[in-house]
């Protein structure tokens, strides 16, 4: 298995969607690989902090505003 | 989740599809309460803009009246209304000056021809993997992750909030996207 190959099924790794012979050989691999050690680590640190700082929770005047246009459309559209 | 459950949220999304195409107003609400939250985070994720989000938000909720007659189930709800955010989402981005974008070969890794990756590329930082597992995010780790994940092309940054935000799976980003899992993998690394 080369870097690349470990880059294509990292995401399923973490995910622990591999099958057990991928898992194996991808072990195996990062047992010789100090550099796909890294990145792997930094990659589910790097993911884990956008899912963190891309939380935007929706005013709550704006989802009255929604709700009052959606209530209006659905009116009209009735019509 | 458990079978159980996933088999209770399939047939309560069912029987909320049938409302929807009925014109239930009703159903309407429900699908508003439970998706506008995540509709206008997404929108937000991709334009990084209130205004432009709550347009987004608005345009999407006509588009899921109008639409959902032709929603066959071949997706979940969830799957096909990330599906339509992210289209009108990209397309009020598309034609905005990209001043903050840099070029897609900065972005993607590299690799040297024995197959070793080459470098430290892309949204993935080096110098994130020596911190520690650290619980509360310093000021300085959040404005640099949300600059890194800013100077993203448009599409790279969308599958990122599908993945990592929406918690969606490659194969359902790749739905949403209407893209292959190989596409969206490689804006991963
Ligand atoms: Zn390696």
């Amino acid at each position: 298995m080369t870097c690349k190959d470990v880059i294509d099924i990292l995401s399923e790794y973490l995910e622990e969607a591999l099958d057990a012979t991928a898992v194996a050989s991808l072990e195996q691999h990062l047992r010789d690989c100090p550099p796909c050690v890294a990145y792997l680590r930094t990659f589910r640190k790097s993911h884990q902090l956008a899912g963190q700082v891309s939380q935007a929770p929706m005013p709550p005047e704006m989802k009255q505003r929604l709700r009052s246009f959606l209530a209006a459309q659905l009116r009209d559209s009735v019509h | 989740m458990t079978l159980m459950d996933t088999i209770t949220v399939a047939e309560t999304e069912r029987a909320l599809v049938q409302q929807l195409q009925n014109h239930d107003a009703a159903a309407f609400e429900s699908l508003m309460e439970r998706y506008a939250g995540r509709v206008y985070r997404l929108a937000h994720g991709i334009t990084r803009d209130t205004m432009a989000a709550e347009e987004v938000v608005q345009d999407v909720f006509l588009k899921l009246f109008s639409a959902i007659e032709t929603f066959e189930g071949r997706s979940t709800l969830g799957t096909w209304i990330y599906r339509i955010t992210t289209n009108v989402a990209l397309n009020k981005r598309r034609g905005k000056r990209r001043e903050v974008e840099i070029a897609l070969e900065d972005v993607l890794p590299t690799f040297k021809p024995d197959g070793h990756r080459d470098g430290d590329r892309a949204f993935v930082l080096a110098d994130w993997s020596a911190s520690p597992e650290v619980q509360t995010l310093t000021d300085e780790t959040c404005r640099r992750v949300r600059q890194a994940i800013d100077r993203l092309p448009d599409t790279y940054r969308t599958v990122l909030l599908l993945r990592d935000v929406e918690e969606l799976s490659n194969e359902e980003t790749a739905s949403a996207l209407g893209e292959s899992v190989a596409s969206v993998k490689s804006r991963l690394a």
